[in-house]
């Protein structure tokens, strides 16, 4: 899987399996097991060519091992969107909470961006209001720290120091953007700095500061100065402490919805949002938070991109982490992408609901395991399936 | 909460608590004529294209019965007319087919008995169901899309002493746009849409039908290992004598699509004659016509209220189209009206830009047959297209559009289809054949538009068909006609018959 646990610095000749990796998320789930117990079990899987279980360990930062060598899930430190942070308002300006389903749905993208291998999450709700932009929401803050801790600092300095001499930049000093041009990477007492070039003087940017620096997306007119401040202030809750300026300051391709794109950019733009700070709420769009490529405009900076169902997508801007196939007709004719996983939103009030759901259960008759994830939550008419085709 | 999230929040729940219940209704004469039909059906010989014809022209009227909640003797309802006509086919049975003639002769006696009542069992039922749920608003779904003003009249009528809102929705009821208090569906669950039952919009949810037409319980769309329980139907059934039950599909109409192998005359040119997938569809009055199914084709609709009025043009995607839907024809002359009009407001220019349009288009569709289209999208990036893929390359070939977006694909064609010296040129002239179907189609609208106003469309609603004659300038007839039936399969057909409205024989 590409997205957000490919950048840990291992080539990925030498790495396990995504998908095993997964299963030994799923055999392990919140126990502590001893080794021979974990290679039992992925026996019993029918895994028997399981690398050894130290290399395992030496390529994945998902496991721990305690002092008794029993293994357990290493806990990773992603954001999550609390019930108590994102919800609406009544029109009297009273705070009010997430329904369940739609807390359902962001967790769906939450789990979705922590859970390993290329699988395949089917959900088939009443209806698909919302539903993909939600779970968008969920999957990005998850991610969202992606870039902003040290392991992901090293990879978005990776992708910095792959760019062409002369790329024009942006630094963030605080609240101010100022205009740089990368001039290559330097090693000093074995520590890596990136050269910027802004205005007279040079500038050596350390690995864990390489956050702030964002390259412009057009070298013509851009813009520096003040980043908008509703969006700050409305992510500022939802990111816990990732700085909001960072986060919209860089772009990365982490979910790929494909159809309903008028629906989709209604309801990402649809301001009746608002995240809890403290006992103040701001209100808000989804999509300060989702950034749709297609919506932010040549400047902006994206974390999502929207296509029509079958239309084809060219990955100029990169390899989505996700792809969500936004209702039935999305599904039926949907493009597959190698080793990216996709979670698809078959609502049953869809014109093609039997049709897709015949395609589910013929991928998931043929399927090479499930996945145990969260369950959705009773009387909100949502169901859900998660598990590895056979085909990919 | 916005109105957005309240209705989604509304929609999740209502699907797990919603009720439904089957609310049968028996009727004597009903009961006779299907049983009749019933007969009837077992006594013909199988593949008899006489009796197929009959047959289905009485499960039609059958079926106008069972879904059309307005009396027996209603006008919209035709029986009277349907009886005469199939009384004239039937005349030399005796002696053509005398084994059968009892059982023809009894259906058409049962019928004849149905067409002089003025009883409306389904309008006095949905009356009883206000009385027991008094709910604020209700929805009543019909299946059929004839009939529907005066169907709507007569539940109008019934309800007359109730303060309830009321909207009657035709067709498969795949989207009712308000949630309601009650909403009945005449005829089983299985006629309409599964998102009736599955996105419900009402906490009760009642199917009003007749007993003959058997149903038992709802379809399960649950997915594997779901945690949500079976939905359960209801059923307050008839009690008394054995009944010949029918299953909901064979209760529907059966359509014959046979005229879509129809051999077509008439001269065509070469690019006419190009093959294109089609969608048969079945409309009022007997008319059918081939929509062209190829990505990105669109069709003119038009949306009507039962009395005529709040009339609205809308372009939608051809696979948007669904029964009950109001689609705008050229019903005098034909082909590509907006084709025609252009070509007018073109004048001299017109024959030149066309044959130019023709050329490029002819070139590309020669490389597509001979090498597939991903293999010249592939040869197209290679030339410099930006946008080429599998898909564009076959909607640039198609009659959708003139000219690509960008200039960088359409040269990329030119170069590929031997014009490369000539691409201003060409861009020029499918610039302006562009704008002159931009310019058709507003005058093609305001025209349509000042015709509705001046025509007395109302009276014509029942038929399922209104007529536009535009002006004189222009010429030409454009017809709105119900859709009835859309077939399941698409069809590979020569160019021209797309759109070209056909006479069948369908009751």
């Amino acid at each position: 899987m590409t997205g957000p646990t490919s950048d840990d610095g291992v080539s990925t000749v030498d790495k396990p399996d995504d998908d095993l990796l997964a299963r030994l998320e799923t055999i392990i789930g919140r126990r502590r097991l001893s080794p021979q117990a974990v290679a039992t079990e992925l026996r019993h899987r029918g895994v028997d060519s399981a690398p050894n279980l130290e290399t395992i360990l030496a390529h994945s930062n998902r496991f721990r091992v305690d002092a008794n060598g029993r293994w357990s899930i290493q806990e990773t430190p992603e954001v999550k969107v609390s019930r108590r942070t994102l919800g609406t308002l009544s029109p009297s300006g009273s705070w009010i909470p997430l329904p369940d389903w739609a807390q359902f749905l962001l967790e769906v993208g939450s789990t979705a961006a922590r859970t390993r291998g290329t699988w395949s999450w089917v959900v088939s709700l009443p209806t698909r209001s919302y539903a993909a932009v939600l779970i968008a929401t969920g999957f990005v803050i998850a991610t969202a720290r992606e870039g902003g801790s040290s392991r992901g600092g090293a990879a978005w300095f990776r992708q910095l120091a792959a760019l062409p001499k002369g790329t024009s930049v942006t630094i963030r000093d605080g609240e101010r953007l100022t205009k740089a041009v990368f001039d290559g990477v330097r090693t000093e007492n074995g520590n890596k700095y990136l050269v910027l070039q802004a205005r007279s003087e040079t500038r050596l940017i350390p690995v864990g500061e390489c956050v702030r620096v964002t390259p412009r997306r057009s070298t013509a007119s851009a813009s520096t100065g003040t980043i908008r401040l509703a969006d700050r202030t409305f992510l500022k809750p939802l990111l816990n402490r990732v700085e909001p300026l960072d986060f919209m300051r860089r772009s990365k391709l982490q979910c790929l919805i494909c159809g309903g794109v008028n629906d989709v950019r209604a309801e990402s733009l649809d301001a009746t949002f608002a995240a809890l700070s403290g006992s103040t709420a701001i209100r808000g769009r989804l999509q300060s938070v989702i950034r749709i490529a297609r919506l932010v405009g040549q400047q902006g900076h994206f974390r999502s991109d929207l296509v029509a169902a079958g239309e084809t997508y060219d990955d100029n801007l990169g390899q989505p982490a996700v792809v969500i196939h936004n209702g039935a007709d999305a599904y039926v004719r949907r493009a597959r992408f190698d080793n990216v996983p996709e979670i698809a939103l078959i609502g049953r009030s869809d014109r093609q609901m039997e049709t897709a759901l015949s395609l589910v259960l013929t991928a998931y008759s043929q399927r090479r395991g499930d996945l145990q994830v969260l369950a959705p939550p009773p009387s909100t008419g949502i169901d859900q399936i998660v598990f590895f085709e056979d085909s990919r | 909460m916005s109105s957005g999230l309240d209705l989604a929040t509304a929609t999740n729940r209502l699907s797990e608590v919603a009720l439904f219940r089957r609310v049968e209704v028996a009727n004597d004469s009903i009961a006779s004529f299907v049983s009749a039909l019933s007969n009837l059906e077992r006594a013909v010989p199988k593949d008899d294209e006489f009796w197929d014809t009959v047959v289905r022209r009485l499960r039609r009227t059958r079926f106008d019965l069972f879904s059309t909640p307005v009396p027996f003797n209603d006008p919209s309802l035709g029986l009277v007319a349907r009886l005469d006509s199939l009384e004239s086919d039937l005349s030399t049975i005796d002696s053509g087919y005398p084994e059968q003639a009892p059982a023809a002769r009894d259906t058409i006696f049962r019928l004849r008995v149905l067409a002089g009542q003025s009883e409306n069992p389904m309008a006095e039922h949905v009356r009883r169901l206000v009385g027991e749920y008094e709910p604020l608003s209700i929805a009543v779904v019909t299946r059929s899309t004839r009939s529907a003003r005066s169907a709507e009249s007569h539940i109008v009528a019934a309800l007359e002493d109730c303060p309830v809102a009321l909207s009657l929705i035709q067709g498969l009821g795949e989207s009712v746009p308000f949630l309601r208090d009650l909403l009945v569906c005449i005829g089983p669950f299985r006629w309409y849409s599964p998102a009736l039952v599955e996105a419900p919009n009402a906490p009760i949810n009642i199917s009003l039908c007749y007993a003959q037409v058997r149903e038992t319980d709802l379809p399960d769309y649950r997915l594997p290992r779901s945690t949500r329980p079976l939905r359960q139907l209801l059923i307050q059934a008839v009690q008394g004598a054995s009944l010949d039950l029918i299953d909901p599909q064979e209760a529907l109409p059966q359509v014959s699509w046979a005229w879509v192998d129809r051999p077509e005359s008439g001269g065509r040119t070469e690019v006419e004659d190009e093959e294109r997938l089609a969608r048969p569809v079945l409309l009022a009055g007997g008319l059918a016509v081939l929509i062209d199914a190829e990505p990105a084709a669109s069709l003119l609709t038009l949306e009507l209220n039962t009395d005529g009025a709040a009339r609205v043009l809308r372009r939608i995607p051809a696979e948007e189209l669904v029964e009950g839907m109001f689609l705008v024809l050229r019903t005098e002359g034909g082909g590509d009206f907006v084709e025609e009009i252009a070509d007018r407001l073109l004048g001299d220019n017109a024959a030149r830009l066309r044959e130019m349009q023709r050329e490029w288009k002819r070139g590309l569709v020669r490389h597509i047959r001979s090498d597939g289209a991903a293999a010249v999208a592939s040869e197209l990036i290679r030339r410099g297209s930006e946008r080429a893929s599998a898909g564009n390359v076959r909607r640039w070939a198609g009659d959708e559009l003139l000219r690509t977006e960008l200039r960088s694909d359409f040269q990329a064609i030119m170069s590929l289809v031997g014009l490369g010296e000539s691409v201003d040129e060409y861009w020029r002239a499918m610039g302006t054949l562009h704008s002159a179907h931009q310019r058709a189609g507003v005058l093609i609208r305001r025209m349509l538009l000042r015709a509705m106003t001046t025509t007395g469309a109302a009276s014509d609603l029942a038929s399922g068909r209104l007529d536009f004659t535009l002006e004189d300038q222009m010429g030409g007839q454009l017809s709105a006609v119900r859709v009835e039936s859309l077939a399941d399969m698409v069809v590979s057909v020569q160019k021209s018959r797309i759109g070209r409205l056909t006479v069948v024989d369908e009751a």
